[in-house]
């Protein structure tokens, strides 16, 4: 122990004596650590923390799968649950919610908000096994249809919208104009599956087994479910069971016989989009940690052969090897406890700034933080760069002959020499190895990130305002609707206004079975209403026929508007104008809806940037009402002066009851490729990070072995050499390390980028043009590096490098 | 050959210039043997270098074969330095990561020389200093005697017309520091120019001129008789 103090004592005084490498060592690595320690404290929060619920590990959802084919998970239909709930004996309980969003408006407070609610079966805080803070859940009767209104708040929304206020159970707020009782909030530690500021009942009629509401009709897969085992029930049993029961099934509607069960842990359904990505970003961390520890391992060789004769005083006084490796370990160890310190404290506030950034597409990000789980990682990622940065200056201590270096011999000194380069070489090759795959990373990313913002969107996103308006629907399918429309298309300066179920460029509407007349043939068609502006608000041109017109209401024929992708997939090219488009609804009880094709128009971007577009339907507003919550509105200029008349008008006509956001069409499309912007922007980021350490290796190395070598380069400039060829020998000597490295690199990046694939748009994994360009610019990067030792070598002067004294 | 006419050297200090080299007039023909003597500082190797172009920091005038050096520009000097001159360290100075061979083919690849040439001249110098058989041998296993013979070898391998010694047998004992003023004898009667720096008066004998250098100054020039004459 005695000694160990001595040790570290020493070493912090050694330390201290180098100031400027100490601290060069410890801002490397200290960024190394950070970057990793910032992606692990992401990771461990989405994936390694188990969910807050007491025996996680019997909580798993509920999915009906196509055989064969195990990755297709798909929601349930409620008829099927109901079944399930009451059959089945492996569960200790069963309950559905509704995934995602639904989106209240907030009025009776101060200031009306809109509000992201779950509708879920009473059931669910049960198997959850939670209970709310104050107050208590739902019962079976709140759950059916007609029962009494009623809200369970979110500890959030509590204390945001109602102050906390104790006594909120049993008052009634005001969610979509209609009063609800609050019978519960729930504790602050308490995050639904997914985000959610409060939970309502759903609505179920309970004998026709048919949930109120758009889009649920009883044959859809609308429900989420999610059930508590029985202790030491098996999953694989569970799932045989719950087939078994609903292959049952004789009613409509009847579990397709090629249809299997499968069970998920909840925390896995909850991650699943989001692993791959982690994994991705962990590893480009790690990658820029490996650079940072090669790196650091570098600068320490380099010290220790400058010490070497320290080494030796000290071996020759009697210090054993071990005493003096264990005394470099000491160093390496302080070091990389300075360097995980500052990794820590970068890692502080790169994990807010993560967590932040990535909240909307990413779960749990409120639950980032770094805990003793990543501080733990933290101290053994640290101790591990520590050790592995220490390892070559070990190593060289345990083969050095005392007597040879403090000899400091001329003679033996050109092959001990060659042999320590060796170690510094592979080193560098690895940092540019590694670095490569970075960048290729990066530029992949990158180029798949520019392609996604030259995706043809067809329609024109300049000058367009949208303006999301819970509560439109019903404004605009009711007699308010056409007045809505004329008020706003009379502001000076607004040239067309419109609204449609989905904007895009994400998924639009439903997608349901159509025919062409009584073609047998069904197609998958994307189906939405639209007001007859939209086309012209949205600066998507007609290509055919007409569009939608105020003319097309309740009581005159149907008529469809369809896209170009429609002509060609479902028409077959032919021109579809006057033929008949059948809707066939799931559920045989419901009487298809026939239209005349009327029109066609180009081609719009509707999947998401990501997807090709759909064929697609575009019905009259007035003929079957609208589902809406956006307003479109093309203005003449700028668009930014607009936003407050435009507010206000729409507030005059349908009441200020509801709030309005406002973006422009191009915030809009940014925001919708905003976690592919983050991926891009991390992996440049770390890549940027890697590439900078890795040119300063470089530049260390190539400078200490210029300075190795000044008297050899003063004999060849005295026998004759020019500046340029000693110039040359120097970069010569980093080509072949750039060459060595771009080898690694490139191999590394043909065996991992595959991994990348599903993250990349209109880009393959071994895009040969990224590989290639990237492989040029960090070539070119670390020749750079180089040529300032370089420049420096080719200036010795051959009289004082051979001055002989 | 050379003319060298009042050059001067000087290094700037804290204390102002120091002279290391004052009003140095030299006139030197072709084929000659010079030594040049003088205590430790005395200017020696700087005024070597400066014949050899090595140094381009100085005043004065230098003509080489009738072309004015001190107007030339430092890369001109430098080649005019291949093209005349060959150098022997003391230090022996050969490059430790290259054999015997490697080391002779140094001043060819810096001087337009084809490969199948080089080739050819390596092995003729090689051949000619009786190092054949040391050709894939490294410096560091060679005597001091024969590194130095090596070191010779490459001096004139490129066929220089003036050879620069300084030193040369400083590290090396009596029989071999013979052996190699034998060989700069040889040389000398090949054709070449030698300019020798010697502390050691047999040696300092091989010169026809022996010139006296004494902070910086030229102190005089005696014949070799002359010097080992006042020796007995
Ligand atoms: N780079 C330098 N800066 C300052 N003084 C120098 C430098 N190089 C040589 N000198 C000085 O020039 C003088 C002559 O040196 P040198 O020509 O090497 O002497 P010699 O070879 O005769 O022993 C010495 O006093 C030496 O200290
Ligand atoms: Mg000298």
């Amino acid at each position: 122990m005695g000694t160990l103090w001595q040790d570290i004592r020493y070493g912090l005084r050694t330390l201290a004596r180098n100031p400027g490498f100490t601290t060069v060592i410890v801002l490397v690595l200290g960024l190394g650590i950070g970057v990793t320690t910032a992606v692990f404290s992401v990771v461990s929060a989405v994936l390694l923390r188990p969910l807050p619920f007491p025996n996680v590990d019997r909580l798993v959802m509920v999915w009906e799968t196509e055989k064969g084919r195990p990755g297709s998970l798909e929601a349930i239909m409620l008829p099927q649950f109901l079944d399930w709930r009451d059959q089945c004996p492996d569960f200790e309980a069963m309950a559905f919610f509704e995934w995602g969003a639904w989106e209240e408006t907030l009025t009776g407070v101060e200031e009306p908000a809109r509000v992201v609610g779950a509708r879920i079966d009473p059931q669910f805080f049960s198997v959850l096994g939670v209970v709310p803070l104050l107050g208590r859940p739902f019962t079976a009767e709140e759950g059916r249809e007609g029962g009494p209104p009623v809200v369970i708040l979110s500890h959030g929304m509590w204390t945001r919208r109602f102050g906390g206020d104790p006594e909120i159970i049993d008052k009634t707020i005001v969610l979509n104009q209609k009063p609800r009782t609050v019978v519960g909030v729930m504790g602050s530690d308490f995050r639904h599956i997914g985000t959610a500021d409060f939970w309502m009942p759903f609505p179920m009629n309970i004998d026709s087994v048919a949930p109120v509401g758009p889009g649920a009709g009883r044959g859809a897969h609308g429900a989420y479910v999610v059930g508590r085992l029985k202790p030491n029930v098996a999953r694989a049993r569970a799932e045989a069971d719950l087939e078994v029961i609903a292959k049952r099934r004789t009613q409509y509607p009847v579990f397709e016989p090629d249809r299997g069960v499968r069970l998920t842990s909840l925390h896995e359904h909850l991650v699943r989009d989001s692993r791959r990505l982690l994994c991705v970003f962990q590893a480009a961390a790690l990658l820029v940690l490996l650079v940072a520890t090669a790196n650091v391992a570098n600068l320490m060789l380099v010290r220790s052969e400058t010490r070497s004769r320290e080494m030796s005083l000290r071996a020759a006084l009697g210090a054993g090897r071990a005493r003096i490796i264990r005394q470099l370990f000491t160093e390496s160890s302080l070091l990389a406890l300075m360097g995980g310190s500052l990794g820590a404290l970068l890692a502080l506030w790169g994990a807010a700034g993560l967590g932040k950034a990535a909240a909307s597409f990413l779960p749990r990000m409120e639950e980032v933080n770094l805990d003793w789980r990543v501080l733990a990682f933290t101290s053994l990622v640290s101790l591990m760069s520590g050790l592995l940065s220490g390892l070559a200056p070990a190593v060289r201590a345990m083969r050095m002959d005392p007597n040879e270096c403090l000899k400091e011999g001329g003679a033996v000194r050109g092959l001990v020499g060659s042999h320590r380069n060796a170690t510094r070489h592979m080193l560098v090759i690895a940092e540019i190895g590694l670095s490569l795959v970075l960048l290729i990373g990066a530029g992949l990313f990158l180029k798949s990130f520019v392609l996604l913002n030259q995706v043809r969107l067809g329609f024109d996103p300049k000058n367009v305002l949208v303006a999301q308006v819970p509560g439109v629907s019903e404004a605009l399918s009711g007699p308010q609707g056409p007045e809505l429309l004329e008020r706003l298309s009379s502001l000076p300066g607004v040239q067309a206004v419109g609204a449609a179920t989905a904007l895009p460029p994400r998924h639009s509407g439903t997608q349901m079975d159509m025919t062409i007349g009584e073609d047998p043939v069904e197609h998958l068609v994307c189906r939405q209403e639209v007001t007859p502006d939209y086309f012209r608000a949205m600066g998507v041109p007609l290509v055919r026929g007409r569009a939608i017109t105020e003319q097309d209401v309740e009581g005159s024929p149907h008529v469809v508007v369809v896209n170009e992708t429609f002509v060609k997939r479902v028409c077959g090219g032919v021109d579809p104008i006057g033929k008949e488009l059948v809707i066939h609804p799931d559920n045989p009880a419901i009487p298809r809806r026939r239209s005349i094709i009327v029109g066609v128009v180009r081609d719009v971007a509707n999947q998401t940037l990501l997807g090709a577009t759909e064929p697609e339907a575009y019905y009259s507003y007035r003929q079957g009402g609208i589902y809406a919550d956006s307003l479109v509105l093309r203005i003449g200029s700028d668009p930014w002066p607009m936003v407050i008349p435009v507010r206000d008008a729409i507030q005059e006509t349908i009441g200020k009851d509801h709030p309005i956001a406002i973006e422009t069409m191009r915030e809009r499309l940014a925001g919708s490729i905003l976690p592919q912007r983050f991926q891009t922007i991390i992996i440049v980021l770390f890549s940027a990070i890697g590439l900078a350490l890795a040119a300063v290796g470089i530049y260390g190395v190539i400078s200490y072995s210029v300075a190795q070598r000044v008297r050899e380069f003063g004999i060849r400039i005295a026998v004759g050499a020019q500046r340029a060829a000693i110039m040359r020998l120097v970069v010569r000597r980093a080509l072949w390390l750039v060459a060595g490295g771009l080898a690694l690199g490139l191999t590394g990046a043909v065996a991992l980028t595959r991994v990348l694939r599903t993250f990349l748009f209109a880009v393959a994994p071994l895009d040969a043009v990224t590989f290639a360009t990237v492989s040029i610019f960090l070539g070119s990067v670390v020749l750079l590096a180089s040529y300032l030792p370089a420049r420096r070598a080719a200036k010795v002067d051959p009289m004082v490098a051979l001055r002989y004294e | 050959m050379i003319t060298l006419k009042n050059v001067e050297k000087s290094y700037k200090t804290k204390a102002g210039f120091t002279y290391v080299l004052r009003q140095i007039n030299l006139e030197i023909g072709e084929g000659e043997f010079i030594t040049i003597m003088g205590p430790s500082a005395a200017g020696k190797s700087t005024l070597l270098n400066i014949v050899g172009m090595l140094d381009h920091d100085w005043e004065g005038e230098y003509t080489l074969d009738g072309q004015a050096v001190h107007a030339l520009k430092p890369k001109d000097r430098q080649a005019l330095n291949r093209q005349y001159v060959g150098f022997v360290f003391q230090a022996f100075n050969l490059l430790d990561s290259l054999t015997v061979y490697e080391n002779l083919d140094v001043p060819l690849s810096y001087r337009n020389v084809k490969t199948s040439q080089r080739a050819a001249i390596v092995c003729d110098t090689l051949d000619r200093f009786g190092i054949v058989g040391k050709k894939d041998l490294y410096p560091s296993q060679l005597s001091g005697g024969q590194q130095q013979l090596v070191a010779i070898a490459r001096a004139v391998v490129a066929s220089p017309k003036l050879i620069l010694a300084d030193e040369p047998t400083g590290n090396l004992h009596s029989t071999q520091g013979r052996e190699i003023m034998k060989l700069f004898k040889r040389l000398n009667e090949e054709g070449a120019t030698i300019i020798q720096v010697t502390h050691n008066e047999e040696y300092a004998a091989y010169g026809r001129r022996i010139i006296q250098l004494k902070d910086g100054w030229m102190d005089g020039e005696i014949t070799p008789d002359q010097l080992l004459g006042k020796a007995r």
